[in-house]
């Protein structure tokens, strides 16, 4: 009898232990109306008492930012908190979430990147260096504008790029500042005829030994471009999205000349397939374990391959606009709660 | 479209012929008497052979078998009765009786200033019942013969039988016995009121005519349990009914659930019913942990609240009922992660909508359920809004099994 029982048991454990496995069984099971961060967190840091204190009474009206930036050698999370009217304040931590240095900025600025040549990290006009981080404002000198645009650091240059359009034509353009950010050169390209396209997030991979690119081939730099897209069907409007991958060296003299042929599909292989349901109100963000999509049901995240195709589905947040911002390497994510002033580092689980 | 009203015609055309035919193909025995003249002069008597005649003919050829004179012609002497008395209705059926008949035929007529003015009717023995009859005026002329004839003519399809009165002594109920398993319940009967109290597990009714085929309606009453009411119909002189068990009453009920959002965990509640089966506040307690089943810290939620709800259009004997509840809780959410505040979300929980499997001793639901997260406190991890764990519509469906006591 008691062996029987213990039989059984043993049936059910691993029964459980397989159903943990199943995708559609840790969905159902790890719903709640509570942000699925919570239960991924491994630390979380308070940050109520500083923004306040730089928010003071009189600003009510405020949002934030997320940014993980690595270069060759660290990776450090930046909060960002901007208060309207006027000003921000940026805040640099290690990995475990350890403050180790903040600076006021007396305007608004969302530039966010590891500098070319130099490695030093750019967040918002403070330029953050050396190990232990010091922070040096204003830098660069001229006021960049960076507002909802990508940017990456490569051979030297900084980039900046994003999207627009006309009514009749997507484009994207860029910029292209060398290591002084003096005055950039600049380059247009369409994208599509008659529809709009946007530029939703941008992935630099510095590392091509570190995370291969089979169809761009070794010693060549990756750049991954997020555009979203809106079309009408049948009456339903749909959203969908697009990876293209592009060579870094493309960016250099005529820049962004390639995107525009590989979302044509030419060369083939280039565009991912359409990925559908999703929200292009969220940023897409690339890692090392896949490209991560917000999609149209609340909260819940996808990670993609580079083809586009699915690998998993993840809860985070039900909030529809939580700063978040994910490690290269797809381990961690990094999340600003503005509920409960909180800095979240949470696992991927990926 | 032309055609439509053929159908209707057709119908009723059948109809009477078969009424007819099936009046005529049976043979009624029938005491046709001697027309009556009731005129003041006797210088008209002719007519009374001529209508008395016509009847006869008219009668034999519709089927009826005409009673011969001499069979109740003796039983007018032996009761002293005239003929001329055979005009009213009661003497003729008398005799007719006596006589075995089935219908009793009677006519007269009087003439005044010539005017001619006949009565013919027709009784069915044995109801003692007029069941036809015509009545014609005419000038005395040759147009009287016919008028005679219509008479006669109208007169025969209108003859219907009652046939006898129904035997009342069987139609009577002699016997009810009702059988139940709840010991002591009063039974009441509509207008009668109390009748009895179930003992041993049955209860005679006392003797009341109740007619075979009628409907008597049946109150159970027992304390703490609801009243129940039955109508019963009685088909047979002895009847032997097995009435349904009572409902007791549920004063509280304890509630195990299960919700979709928060399945690593249970709740537990209990109702009070204020109004036994009917409305209540309840206490819940509800604890389940967050976890993504992979490498992730659990944390843990303590959702603790109370219901004011009620139940809609059904009553405590339906098998299906639907529930509505509404209230005010709060949720402790603390961390297996270290060095984690406790957070407190207070919420309306506006409204839940259950449907309720309703047994004798146990309910079954699933209930949909509405929470708003009000915000309110510095400790709160939700903020303002509606909860969900499914990004829109409900907040989340329950399910659950409660223990009526």
């Amino acid at each position: 009898m008691v062996k029987r029982l213990l039989l059984l048991l043993l049936i059910i454990v691993v029964f459980a232990l397989s159903l943990t496995t199943c995708d559609l069984f840790v969905a159902v099971f790890s719903m709640s109306p509570f942000p699925g961060y919570l239960s991924q967190a491994v630390a979380s840091v308070y940050m109520g008492h500083d923004i306040e204190q730089f928010l003071g009474e009189n600003y009510t009206d405020w949002e934030s930012d997320v940014y993980v930036l690595r270069n060759s050698t660290s990776e450090y999370v930046f909060l960002v908190v901007r208060r309207n009217p006027g000003g921000q304040i940026v805040y640099a931590f290690d990995t475990s979430l350890d403050l180790e240095v903040s600076e006021t900025v007396s305007e608004q600025n969302r530039l966010h990147l590891a500098e070319a040549d130099t490695g030093d990290f750019v967040v918002g006009r403070v330029r953050f260096s050396g190990d232990p981080l010091t922070a040096s404002y204003p830098y660069p000198t001229d006021n960049i504008d960076a507002w909802d645009k990508q940017m990456f650091a490569h051979n030297g240059n900084n980039y900046i790029v994003w999207s627009g359009f006309d009514g009749s034509h997507s484009y994207l353009y860029a910029d292209e500042y060398s290591s002084a950010w003096g005055s950039p050169s600049n380059s247009t390209t369409t994208v599509e005829e008659y529809a709009e396209r946007r530029l939703v997030g941008l992935g630099y991979e510095p590392d091509t030994t570190n995370f291969g690119d089979p169809v761009l081939g070794a010693g060549i730099t990756p750049v991954y471009l997020f555009i979203h897209g809106r079309s009408e069907d049948g009456g339903r409007e749909e959203r969908f999205l697009h990876i293209i991958r592009s060579d870094a060296g493309a960016y250099s003299g005529s820049l962004v000349a390639a995107p525009a042929d590989l979302f044509t599909g030419s060369p083939a292989g280039y565009v991912s397939e359409k990925i559908e349901n999703i929200d292009d109100e969220y940023p897409v963000f690339y890692t090392r374990k896949g490209i991560v999509a917000g999609t149209d049901r609340r909260g819940t995240f996808q990670l993609l391959k580079l083809n586009g195709q699915k690998i998993k589905s993840f809860y985070i947040t039900p909030d529809e606009r939580t700063p978040i911002d994910f490690d290269i390497d797809g381990e961690y994510y990094y999340l600003f709660d503005e509920q409960t002033m909180r800095l979240y580092k949470a696992k991927t689980g990926f | 479209m032309k055609y439509r009203g053929i159908a209707r015609i057709a119908a009723v055309a059948g109809l009477f012929l078969w009424i007819t035919t099936t009046l005529w193909a049976k043979e009624f025995k029938t005491c046709l008497f001697p027309t009556v003249d009731l005129s003041t002069t006797q210088e008209n008597s002719q007519y009374q052979s001529i209508i008395s005649n016509q009847l006869r003919v008219e009668l034999t050829s519709a089927g009826f078998r005409i009673i011969p004179r001499e069979e109740w012609e003796p039983v007018l002497k032996e009761r002293g009765i005239r003929v001329g008395e055979l005009y009213q209705g009661n003497t003729a059926v008398e005799v007719a009786e006596q006589v075995d008949a089935e219908i009793a035929v009677v006519s007269f007529y009087s003439v005044e200033e010539r005017q001619l003015i006949l009565e013919i009717k027709c009784y069915d023995v044995a109801q003692n019942a007029l069941v036809s009859g015509v009545f014609k005026t005419a000038r005395i002329n040759l147009s009287v013969y016919n008028v005679i004839g219509e008479a006669v003519a109208e007169l025969i399809p209108g003859i219907r039988l009652i046939g006898p009165p129904p035997n009342v002594k069987s139609a009577v109920v002699e016997e009810i016995a009702l059988v139940c398993e709840d010991e002591d319940t009063e039974i009441y009967l509509g207008d009668t009121g109390f009748v009895g109290r179930i003992t041993g597990g049955q209860l005679l009714l006392p003797p009341i005519p109740f007619a075979v085929g009628s409907k008597i309606t049946i109150e159970k009453r027992k304390e703490d349990y609801h009243d129940g009411v039955e109508t019963i119909k009685l088909k047979e002189p002895e009847m032997l009914i097995e009435l349904k068990p009572l409902r007791k009453k549920a004063h509280s009920a304890t509630e195990l659930n299960w919700t979709m959002g928060q399945l690593l965990g249970f709740g537990l509640a209990h109702r009070f019913y204020f109004v036994p089966d009917s409305s209540y506040f309840a206490a819940e307690h509800y604890f389940y942990l967050q976890h993504n089943l992979a490498d992730s810290k659990p944390v843990f939620h303590h959702d603790l609240r109370l219901l004011l709800g009620g139940y809609l259009f059904t009553g405590p004997h339906a098998a299906l009922r639907i529930n509505l509840s509404t209230g005010f809780g709060l949720i402790v959410t603390y961390f297996w992660l270290r060095d984690q505040p406790v957070y407190t979300d207070y919420y309306w929980n506006l409204v839940n909508v259950g449907l309720e499997l309703n047994f004798n001793k146990y309910i079954l639901y699933v209930r949909s359920e509405q929470k708003y997260a009000l915000g309110i406190g510095v400790d709160s991890v939700l903020g303002r809004g509606w909860m969900s764990a499914f990004g829109e519509g409900p907040t989340s469906f329950t399910l659950g099994v409660a223990r009526k006591w």
